[in-house]
């Protein structure tokens, strides 16, 4: 028995390590989503000219920011299902930034097509979400 | 001044001055969050802060003490040292979040970033306390507070589902995310609790000299005025819980928060959630520097009051003054005022029987409260709430350390 503790311990916390990197990976996801769903909102708002371009284009940097922030962590574990959250995240980062762009231009039109990118990569998230780790 | 008008007053100041950063932010997180299961959370924190500041401007209407300098009096010099500094701590950090709130509302307006409006905010409140009266201070700001009404009234437009809201008010264990609701409940009753809201009343009981004539009306204007303030509180929740949740955002920041009255009023919701952000938290800023240097002059004895010209209570400006450039510095330094938010909340919670338990000894002092002392169901509502809400807090803190979430 005494030889069996660290051999338990070390299985423990590996199994702990598991659990941990799988509600971490989801607890990523989930957060991502939520940025996902913020940047529609923000984006939905300034078509509607409920909300000031200076506002809306602060607004989607920090969502960029904070979605890149999340990629970089995904990046950092090993691949698997990390890797193709990664990869949404990309997308949405790189969505993100151009739907900034086309507030910065004042181009309606593009916006709203990249509206509908970012709501793309949204549903692919939720989706991930239900299906995932 | 006629009775009624003073009750009218008395009511109208608190319903105004009720909600800042902590209860917005907390409120909002809570509901995009959790929908309306945490509306416990914030009845709980709004009975409670009901007795309490009934009971401050008892104690000051009879005794003709604030709580600072009664608690000095009673306990001695030395003692009243540990919640001096643990409120002043507290409070230093929630005038940071309230100065951030400010920044952040004008950040929203001009697209500027916030830590650039931190000195110009911090003048403007250093200002209005240096050259203004008590009574612009609680009667004026609190008075523009009102725009906060519109959450209520974003939260009737809204329509939400009744049965459901009313099943919010009975506290239940979540489904998902443990330790993330209970960090959000913790720092709703924090918000609500927070220790500069009965200190402060207390003080302005005494500039306002009431006597014991005045009781009735302090009973009136705590009930009413703290009952109404916590529907607004209570808005909020709600009005995130019908917005956010459904839409799958999770609150991490006042951008998110921005749009929160959009839905309801269109256009205007969001320059209406920007004047009310910056006005509570502008409101709420001054009566918490006010507060810090009040409980600072009572506790060493000097002159104070905010009726004096500075150079007659020169330490007690002195006071503010010190506390304004130490909350600003947690803005220019740019700690997220979220985050600072609801980190000061959560401590508020922690530190809440520091600064409530030798108070409710005093209330229950007949050389202080003469026949006026407590009740049983004000010392056991108090305590339940105070060491509840303590217990989460070094629970659920960690927890939220750890897990971020």
């Amino acid at each position: 028995m005494r030889r069996a503790g660290p051999f338990l311990a070390a299985v423990f916390l590996a199994l702990a390590g598991c659990g941990g990197g799988t509600l971490e990976t989801a607890s990523q996801t989930a957060a991502l989503a939520s940025w996902a769903a913020s940047a529609d909102m923000m984006a939905e708002a300034w078509l509607a000219g409920a909300a000031p371009r200076a506002y809306t284009m602060r607004a989607l940097r920090g969502v960029g920011d904070a979605v890149s922030a999340r990629r970089r962590q995904l990046d950092d574990r090993p691949a698997g299902v990390e890797s193709d959250i990664a990869g949404v995240a990309g997308r949405l980062q790189s969505a993100v930034a151009e739907l900034r762009e086309a507030v910065a231009g004042a181009d309606r039109g593009r916006a709203g097509a990249l509206r509908e990118r970012v709501r793309a990569e949204r549903r692919a998230l939720t989706a991930a979400r239900g299906t995932g780790p | 001044m006629s009775k009624a008008f003073q009750i009218a007053l008395g009511i109208v100041t608190s319903i105004g001055g009720f909600l800042e950063a902590g209860s917005i932010a907390t409120s909002a997180q809570a509901g995009a969050r959790f929908g309306f299961r945490l509306l416990w959370a914030v009845a709980l924190g709004t009975l409670c802060l009901i007795f309490l500041v009934e009971m401050s401007g008892r104690l000051a209407a009879v005794s003709g003490h604030t709580i600072a300098g009664a608690m000095r009096e009673r306990f001695g010099s030395n003692f009243f040292l540990v919640p001096l500094a643990t409120v002043a701590l507290v409070s230093v950090l929630v005038l940071g979040a309230e100065i951030g709130g400010v920044c952040v509302a004008l950040q929203l307006a001009t697209g500027v970033a916030f830590q650039w409006w931190a000195l110009p905010v911090m003048l403007l409140v250093w200002a209005l306390l240096w050259r203004g009266s008590f009574g612009l201070i609680e009667e004026g700001v609190s008075l523009l507070g009102l725009v906060t009404v519109a959450f209520l009234v974003a939260a009737i437009r809204l329509h939400p589902p009744v049965a459901e809201v009313a099943r919010g008010l009975l506290p239940r264990l979540p489904e998902h995310d443990g330790g993330r609701y209970w960090f959000l409940a913790v720092s709703i009753l924090g918000a609500s609790l927070t220790p500069y809201v009965f200190y402060f009343y207390s003080s302005g009981a005494l500039e306002d000299e009431w006597s014991e004539d005045d009781l009735g009306l302090n009973r009136t204007v705590a009930t009413l005025g703290m009952s109404f303030g916590g529907v607004l509180a209570g808005a909020v929740l709600v009005v995130a819980a019908v917005v956010f949740l459904p839409r799958g955002v999770q609150i991490e920041s006042y951008d998110q928060v921005a749009l929160l009255l959009v839905d309801a009023f269109g256009r205007a919701g969001f320059w209406l959630f920007v004047a009310a952000l910056g006005i509570a938290c502008l409101g709420a800023a001054l009566e918490i520097a006010l507060a810090l240097a009040y409980m600072v002059a009572q506790g060493f004895g000097w002159n104070w009051g905010e009726n004096l010209k500075p150079r007659e209570a020169a330490r007690f400006s002195t006071t503010y003054t010190l506390a304004l450039v130490l909350a600003t510095g947690l803005v220019v330094v740019g700690i997220d005022p979220l985050q600072l938010t609801n980190v000061s909340m959560v401590l508020s919670a922690a530190t809440l029987p520091v600064a409530t338990v030798p108070f409710l000894v005093l209330m229950n002092d007949p050389d202080y409260v003469g026949t006026h002392a407590n009740g049983p169901v004000g010392n056991a509502v108090v305590m339940f709430v105070v060491v509840l809400a303590c217990v989460l807090a070094l629970v659920s803190l960690p927890l939220q350390l750890a897990g971020g979430g």
